[in-house]
Parts: structure tokens; C-alpha cells; sequence
């Protein structure tokens, strides 16, 4: 090919099933288009062709300033989970943005019950959700999860990222519907969410412990440093 | 005593009966294992009844009672139709995961209901076989979750046109 900028091209992440990274001029983490053609919050869109059927394969970029498990993938977490034909609980789902990728890497075989209580958010959800049928967009306040008990199946994992001095909680509540036993959780925390006068490694430490409390067992933390300030992501397994 | 337990699901309403579960060890490694494996749990756990939703519009009803916590007609007629007869010398319990709607159950059709550990225990063990338990009826897993997905999309429709309207009101 002549001129322009050198083709990128999209190798598979070398431990997340579902998970890719585009390599050309810059790397960035993207996750394979579920709906071709579509960015669903202006996302950049990398267009590479199968080197064996020779087909066009269309990737969205997956930017960890906005996404929180973006940002704990580019950060080295060993797991997430979220893999093809997952089943997902994703506990403040917001506009989507996030959920939109979890429907890419799940894909057809999958599914996200996404839950959120901002009827304005949610709003946004309901319509990204027409165009992925992966997507259970819900309505709700997670705290009630039986309001949801007829829309939720039993699932792999659940991620929350509610940002609630309750959240610990709020999972706990889920996990004890929803969350198969050797399931896993997820969980964003920001630390002056929860708690404002203490340092934020004092409140992860608490955050832990409650979790516990919960029968959720952290198997992993780690901050989410540069990408978001005073946050960390706890990852771990329920009640195996 | 026999127990039943009212399990609602996006395509329908079910009724298991569920008599010979030891509730005092619902925890237990054993149970807990027993409760995985459909074909153990089938043992202490058989699905006594589905009346699947006969339209969207029932089905959006019943998920709508559901946040309220109150009972639908539906619901009433299901349960009247297959629990044993109430009266002085029935010799039943109903597991209901909700509280409210117990007591809304205990009004309409004087219900004795039950809600403790071993019931949420057993209402896991439910929704992880759900499936299973309609092989007969030719439901698949697909099945189970298109019926999750069509009722999802009607019930947030409904609830954000709600919003609409009352972020639409002026104030006067």
C-alpha cells in the first residue's frame, strides 16, 4: 500500500478470551464490533481485514479514561471473567458505555443484565440495547434486586460500579440472587465515594473486609492509577 | 408438611414443591453440592406446575406487580388452580422470595408462606435449573432468555415514558 498511515492490525490479548489489542502507530485495547458500521459514544472504529477468509472485521476502541475495566485490563489484572459466552450482572450500568464493550467481548453466545437506576442513563441503555440483543437493559435501584428477581438469570460475574457507601452490600444482595456459586465478582471502588476522611488505601482496606462479610472472597485488588485517581478494582470468587 | 414455592420467571409462573430438603444444613458442602447437579436437585425439588405468559401484556403486568410487591390476577388464579385446597386441615407452606407479596397472598388466599435461609438456598438451586426443569415443555436456555430480554425492553419503555412525562410537567 502506498502513503498513508502504516495499516493497523488487531492481535487477540494474550490472556483475556474475547479481548483484543490494536497494534500500528499507537496500541490500544478494542473489543470486536458487535454491530459494524456503529460507535456507540464516538468511539474510534479500527477496520482490519481477516488475513484467512479475507473479510473486514471491525473493532471499537476501548478507552480506559472511560471505562473502569479498560483501565484494569491496561493495569495488569490477571482475570476478568467477562468472556464469550458469559453471563454477566453489570450493577450501574450508566449510559452504556462500558456495558457496550462487556456485549462485544461476551458476543451472541452471551449475556448482561444491565442494571441501572437513573431513569436519564437508562434511557440511553434502553436504546444502545435495541441494536444488541446481549443486552437485558433494567430499570432499577440495585439495592431491590427481588424488584428484578423475573428479568435476571443466574450468572458467571458480577460488576458494580455504583459508586455507593453501600456498595459492598449492594453486591452482597446480588451475588446472594444472582451469582452462581465459584462465580465471580468485580468491583470499582472510589474511595471518597465510601468514605471521604480517610486515605483511600485505609478505605479499600475496609472495603475488603466487608466484602468478606459478604461471602465474597477478594482474590485480586489494584488501583486504577493514571487513569482515575484514589480508585481500585477488587476482584474475587463467591463463596466457593 | 409439604412445601411449595412460587418461582416467577419472564415467561411464565411456576410452582415447584419441594418436601424432603434438610433445611437444617442448607450450607453444608454436601447440599450445597446436591443443589448444583440438576439431576440431585430434581430429587428433592419437582417442578409441580408453568403457566407461561399468554401475552406481553400479562407478562409486563406481572413484572410491574412485581416491584409493588402486590398480586396479580394471574398469579391469584395460578396458585388457586394448583396448590392443594386451603382449609383447616391443609398441610402445606408456600416459599415466596418477596415479603410483601407474601402478605398480599395470605390476604387473598389465607397462604401460610415461609422465607428463611434454606428457602433462599432452594430458590438458588431453582433459578440455576430452571431451564432443565422445562426440558419437557421445549424450552431452551434461548427461550429462557429472549423471554428475559422482550420483557426487559417493555418494562424499562414503561418506566422511562413515565419519567418523560413528569420531567415534561411545567411548574406552574
Amino acid at each position: 500500500r502506498m502513503g498513508g498511515a502504516p495499516k493497523a492490525f488487531v492481535v487477540p490479548h494474550p490472556r483475556l478470551a474475547g479481548v483484543f489489542v490494536a497494534k500500528g502507530q499507537q496500541e490500544a485495547l478494542v473489543t470486536k464490533n458487535m454491530v459494524p458500521g456503529e460507535s456507540v459514544y464516538n468511539e474510534k472504529r479500527i477496520s482490519v481485514e481477516d488475513k484467512q477468509t479475507g473479510e473486514k472485521v471491525e473493532y471499537r476502541v476501548w478507552n480506559p479514561f472511560r471505562s473502569k475495566i479498560a483501565a484494569g485490563i491496561i493495569g495488569g489484572v490477571s482475570d476478568i471473567f467477562i468472556k464469550p459466552g458469559a453471563k454477566v450482572l453489570y450493577l450501574g450500568a450508566a449510559s452504556g458505555t462500558t456495558v457496550s464493550h462487556v456485549s462485544d467481548v461476551i458476543g451472541s453466545e452471551g449475556v448482561v443484565y444491565a442494571v441501572e437506576f437513573s431513569h436519564r442513563s437508562g434511557r440511553d441503555l434502553v436504546n444502545m440495547a435495541k441494536k444488541r440483543t446481549n443486552i437485558v437493559p433494567i430499570i432499577a435501584d440495585a439495592r431491590k434486586p427481588l424488584e428484578y428477581r423475573m428479568l435476571v438469570g443466574m450468572v458467571d460475574v458480577v460488576f458494580a460500579d455504583v459508586a455507593q457507601p453501600d456498595q459492598a452490600r449492594i453486591v452482597g444482595l446480588n451475588s446472594q440472587y444472582f451469582l452462581k456459586k465459584g462465580g465471580h465478582f468485580m468491583i470499582s471502588i472510589k474511595a471518597n465515594c465510601i468514605d471521604s476522611t480517610n486515605r483511600a488505601e485505609v478505605v479499600f482496606q475496609h472495603e475488603v473486609q466487608r466484602l468478606k462479610d459478604e461471602g465474597l472472597t477478594p482474590q485480586e485488588q489494584l488501583t486504577l492509577e493514571p487513569y482515575e485517581r484514589d480508585h481500585a478494582i477488587v476482584i474475587g470468587v463467591y463463596n466457593a | 408438611m409439604s412445601t411449595f414455592y412460587l418461582f416467577e420467571a419472564a415467561a411464565g409462573l411456576a410452582l415447584f414443591q419441594c418436601d424432603s430438603v434438610d433445611e437444617t444444613n442448607v450450607k453444608s458442602k454436601q447440599i450445597q453440592k446436591q443443589f448444583s447437579d440438576f439431576a440431585q436437585f430434581a430429587e428433592v425439588c419437582h417442578l409441580k406446575a408453568f403457566q407461561p405468559f399468554i401475552s406481553a401484556e400479562i407478562a409486563l403486568n406481572n413484572a410491574l406487580a412485581i416491584h409493588t410487591g402486590s398480586v396479580t390476577q394471574e398469579l391469584v388464579d395460578f396458585l388457586s388452580t394448583n396448590l392443594p385446597p386451603v382449609g383447616k386441615k391443609s398441610n402445606f407452606q408456600i416459599a415466596i422470595s418477596d415479603k410483601s407479596l407474601a402478605a398480599g397472598l395470605q390476604q387473598y388466599l389465607n397462604l401460610k408462606s415461609k422465607m428463611n435461609e434454606a428457602t433462599a438456598q432452594v430458590f438458588r438451586g431453582i433459578r440455576t435449573h430452571f431451564v432443565d426443569f422445562l426440558r419437557n415443555e421445549d424450552f431452551k436456555e434461548r427461550d429462557y432468555i429472549q423471554a428475559q430480554l422482550g420483557l426487559a425492553h417493555q418494562v424499562s419503555r414503561n418506566k422511562v415514558k413515565l419519567d418523560i412525562n413528569r420531567e415534561d410537567k411545567h411548574v406552574t
